[in-house]
């Protein structure tokens, strides 16, 4: 998947989630200028395929660094969850 | 890390706000228009897709609030705006910003400098590597309750026994006339010191060596090292001076080295010659000796304190009439040079220091937040409606702190740079002599801690300035005052604190400004003294003499031996100076005319003493050579002059002059009479419990130095009552005065007069060489400066008077633009009018001119000898205290002109 703009992965998120995600803009906007400060992620403005200009965002080196760590550490977690719901 | 960066990425992003806001609004508006194509290829009409696009986004604002906060600091970004406003607000007053920020800065200068002087004093920091390790050892005498010197016995076993410090070493002080081969030689100031001192402070030299220990033996050759300013000055900053011999005194020594520039261990010192540890005699109480070491590694002050303790103990019990009473003190290394007292008074007493200092910037800050309270009260409706739209009290008073803060702000960075200015620049005067010392760590502009402390200082100045008039405008009848806002009129009043403060500041400036004056007059009648000789044709100077070898300390009596070698060198020294072609006649004295008498002498004539036991007849006394009248041009009015019948021990004779005959004789004849002083000692204080002088004979009687002018005060009055006493063969002091009459300008005799003394004796010292009337402008010039000083001081309190004033005013008149507009549209008496509004500052001005009078008028009464004085004094003051309410007066013409331009039509509409 390559870069994509904030209504993208608005509609992104909500496709993969099968549509119970209702992603709030409110909470989208601020989270990409997170991940931008963070270096995680890299903004710029491109045009789209029907001409219309929008911010395309990119993950960085940092970025998928942090996602690989973010996916273990989420995986470990859910895994730990996992293990203590069956067990009890 | 990258919390780090986060921080920095919210905190620029607070700042340039435009932009990110225009980037959001950008990708908003894409994302709508995204939107909108979806829904028009899910067949909507353009229109219904733009509704159904903002629908599905959702709270666009919200959004872009949400945005906001996670990309920068909110709180921040209204600060920045109140900042603005701030800098708006200095550049639309500029008269309050000026008046405000120098009294600030000023107020700054005096808490900064304050704070600087007082942690120099208390907590010196050695400016040397570990500068903190370097300790100083004394003794403390129980009995006397004074700090005793270490003696030569001390160090040796302090150096020898101590294992808690290193490097320990010991320095003394001497002066000696120093000369480049060849030259002439002038004196300075010289620290026989241990090379240990050098080891110690880690300082490398510029050019050669340092001392080492080698140096300190007996009969290794003579060195010493220069410091740089002894070597730009001296040596012209020789680079080859290194190897040059030159002579100190008597000795001859070789430059072994040059020290770098700030290098002035141990106090301020530019000279250093090696302490000879074999010369040292190893004797309790021989010697005095400053001793000096570094803590050793792991070592603390306590431990080095206990083993000086445990040495101590042992000399104790080998000498207990010398050590039983005395405790080793070790200290750091400043407070052992500079000595304050542990006493909690003392301690409290240079503390206090600060605490006056954050004073005077309160009462200073009060001013300023008075101006400020004037200027509010024309912004009072502004403030009001932003209230009324829902501003909070809190949003009100934050913006008027930063207001304050930006003011305070500036002040600050103006203080702050002069503080350096004024410390560094007082640092240089006090050096300027060269026999002023002033220790090392003195030195330099403002420390970190000090900046720190301003900043703190700041904060204080912005809350007094921002908040207290800020607190007054938004108190609690704030809704009271917007319903009467609305009906014309302002219903902000000034307090009696307000009143108060100016009132006090008038009574001060009434008093500062007539110290002022009489300093003044003092300074001008120093200067003003004529001589009944040409002063301007006299060169005066002070002889000193170095006792045998460096080695040997002149110790407390001179010894008999000494004194017929210095009187011996001071002859040929007249007798040599006498025959130069320039020179008309050569004199010397232990006091010359016009220099300020150090000890006043209370004497008695024929066992009688004055009527009233408050009053004494006091003398300045000295003595003099036989010349000494004759080189003066005083001629002997009655009697004789002394002759070789007054040297005699025995003889007991004074001769007196005639102020002495007219002030203490009443006119009698003085020849004959018999008078004594009350005490032997110099200066005596108590009558009953000294014992008094022998009785001497008044043989002659001289004119006066300076005819009786009468002095306006009783200060360094050259012209007093005068005893001569014959300067004996043998003349117990070992400082003495020498005054040449010269046939040209005297000071161009100077260098001619250093090489005959270098000729008669390379030991021989000659200090503070000028023409008499310029040690009398010098003495002059201490008073104006000090007059200056305290004109500068009354200047400001003056100035911040005037401005409370004008303050008062001005909002007296703008509270009442709209009643003044519509009397003097029903035509109603400019006159009265004027009364009225003058009414309230008059007041004040007049009470504080009254309590500043009445003061003055105390203190004048007090002096006033007779009803004529008195009345002239009232006269006086009756006269100054009008011109000191005309002045004050002026402040409130502005505003009230501006009042009577109020145009009536024009103030009722703007309050409608």
């Amino acid at each position: 998947m390559g870069p994509l703009h904030a209504y993208a992965i608005a509609t992104r998120l909500e496709q993969i989630s099968d549509y119970p995600l209702d992603l709030n803009q409110g909470t989208l906007y601020p989270a990409l200028v997170r991940l931008e400060q963070k270096a995680w992620i890299k903004g710029s403005w491109r045009n789209t395929e029907n001409n219309r200009e929008a911010k395309f965002y990119n993950l960085t080196k940092a970025g998928e660094r942090a996602l690989t760590e973010k996916v273990e550490s989420w995986r470990r977690l859910a895994g730990l969850v996992d293990k203590l719901l069956l067990e009890s | 890390m990258s919390k780090i960066r986060l921080f920095f990425h919210r905190l620029s992003a607070s700042f340039r706000g435009c932009r990110a806001e225009a980037d959001l609004a950008r990708e908003i508006n894409a994302h709508l228009q995204l939107l909108e194509e979806k829904f028009v290829a899910e067949g909507m009409s353009p229109e219904e897709a733009r509704f159904a696009a903002k629908r599905s986004f959702g709270n666009i604002e919200q959004t872009k609030e949400l945005q906001r906060d996670a990309r920068s600091f909110r709180w921040l970004t209204g600060c920045a705006m109140e900042l603005k406003l701030g800098v708006r607000m200095l550049v639309r007053y500029p008269g309050l910003t000026l008046v405000g920020g120098l009294a600030m800065a000023f107020a700054i200068v005096v808490g900064a400098g304050a704070f600087e002087v007082v942690k120099r004093a208390t907590d010196p920091v050695l400016p040397l590597p570990d500068g903190e390790d370097i300790v100083g050892l004394t003794y403390w005498d129980r009995v006397e309750n004074v700090r005793k010197r270490a003696s030569s016995y001390d160090f040796l076993t302090w150096r020898e026994e101590l294992t808690t410090l290193q490097n320990v070493g010991a320095f003394r002080v001497l002066e000696r006339n120093l000369a480049a081969n060849g030259g002439v030689g002038e004196p300075v100031m010289v620290a026989q010191i241990s090379a240990a001192a050098f080891q110690m402070t880690c300082v490398p030299p510029l050019l050669g060596r340092t001392l080492v220990e080698a140096d300190e033996n007996l009969g290794s050759p003579a060195v010493v090292v220069l410091g740089h300013r002894l070597w730009q000055t001296r040596f012209g900053g020789d680079q080859a001076v290194v190897g040059r011999t030159v002579w100190l005194g008597d000795m001859q020594a070789t430059v072994a080295g040059v020290m770098p520039e700030g290098f002035a261990f141990p106090v301020d010192d530019n000279l250093w010659t090696p302490l000879r540890s074999g010369e040292l005699v190893r004797e309790p109480g021989h010697d005095a000796l400053q001793v000096f070491g570094r803590l050793a590694p792991g070592a603390t002050l306590r431990e080095a304190q206990a083993e000086a303790a445990l040495v101590a103990a042992r000399a104790a019990a080998s000498f207990p009439d010398r050590y039983a009473h005395l405790t080793p003190q070790v200290l750091p290394y400043a407070n052992a040079i500079i000595w304050l007292s542990p006493d909690l008074f003392v301690r409290a007493g240079v503390h206090s220091i600060n605490a006056f200092a954050v004073l005077f910037l309160i009462v200073i800050c009060g001013n300023v937040a008075l101006l400020m309270f004037a200027r509010l009260a024309t912004r009072e409706k502004e403030i009001l409606v932003r209230a009324a739209l829902g501003a909070t009290r809190g949003r009100i008073l934050t913006q008027l702190l930063v207001e304050a803060l930006v003011l305070a702000a500036l002040a600050a960075v103006l203080g702050l740079t002069l503080t350096n200015v004024l410390l560094k620049a007082a640092a240089g005067m006090l050096r300027a002599g060269p026999e002023d010392r002033w220790p090392f760590w003195f030195d330099g502009g403002l420390s970190p801690t000090t900046a720190v402390y301003a900043g703190a200082l700041t904060l204080l100045a912005a809350t007094i300035v921002g908040v207290v008039p800020g607190l007054k405008v938004i108190g609690r009848r704030m809704s009271d005052r917007l319903r009467q806002s609305t009906a014309g009129g302002g219903g902000l009043r000034m307090g009696g604190v307000w009143t108060g403060l100016i009132v006090a500041q008038i009574a001060a400036t009434v008093v500062f400004s007539a110290t002022a004056y009489v300093v003044h007059r003092q300074a001008a009648y120093i200067a003003s003294v004529k001589t009944e000789f040409p002063a301007a044709k006299y060169l005066s100077m002070r002889l000193e003499m170095d006792p045998e070898g460096l080695a040997e300390e002149a110790a407390d009596t001179v010894s008999e031996r000494y004194s017929q070698r210095y009187a011996d060198v001071v002859r040929e020294l007249e007798r040599r100076l006498a025959a130069e072609a320039a020179v008309v006649d050569v004199t010397v004295a232990e006091q010359l005319p016009l220099m300020p008498t150090p000890h006043p002498r209370a004497i008695e004539v024929g066992g009688a003493r004055p009527g009233e036991p408050s009053t004494r007849w006091t003398v300045g006394a000295s003595a003099v050579a036989s010349n000494f009248f004759e080189v003066f041009q005083m001629p002997v009015l009655a009697g004789r002059s002394f002759d070789s019948r007054d040297l005699n021990e025995s003889a007991k004779t004074v001769v007196v002059n005639s102020l002495f005959v007219d002030r203490i004789l009443g006119g009698r004849s003085a020849i004959g009479q018999r008078i004594r002083y009350e005490s032997l000692q110099d200066s005596d204080d108590s009558r009953s419990l000294v014992e008094p002088g022998p009785w001497l004979e008044i043989v002659g009687v001289v004119r006066d130095l300076v005819p009786d002018g009468g002095a306006p005060l009783n200060l360094d009055n050259p012209a007093r009552p005068r005893l001569y006493h014959p300067l004996g063969a043998s003349q117990g002091s070992d400082s003495l005065y020498l005054a040449v009459h010269a046939r040209i300008d005297p000071e161009s005799l100077a260098p001619t007069l250093r090489r005959i003394a270098g000729d008669v004796s390379p030991m021989l010292r000659l200090h503070d060489i000028q023409s008499l009337d310029r040690a009398v402008s010098g003495d002059a010039r201490v008073w104006r400066a000090f007059a200056n000083l305290i004109v500068l001081g009354s200047a400001i309190v003056l100035f911040l008077s005037l401005a409370g004033i004008y303050a008062v005013t001005s909002f007296t008149v703008s509270r009442r633009t709209r009643e003044i507009g519509v009397r003097v549209a029903l035509g109603a008496q400019v006159p009265r009018l004027i009364a009225e509004i003058f009414r309230r500052p008059l007041l004040q001005v007049a009470a504080g001119v009254v309590a500043g009078c009445g003061l003055l008028a105390v203190v004048a009464f007090a002096r006033s000898a007779s009803g004529v004085a008195m009345a002239r004094d009232a006269a006086l003051l009756l006269a100054y205290g009008i011109a000191m309410m005309g002045v004050c007066v002026l402040a409130c013409i502005g505003p009230i002109l501006r009042a009577l331009r109020v145009e009536p039509v024009e103030a009722l509409r703007e309050d409608a």
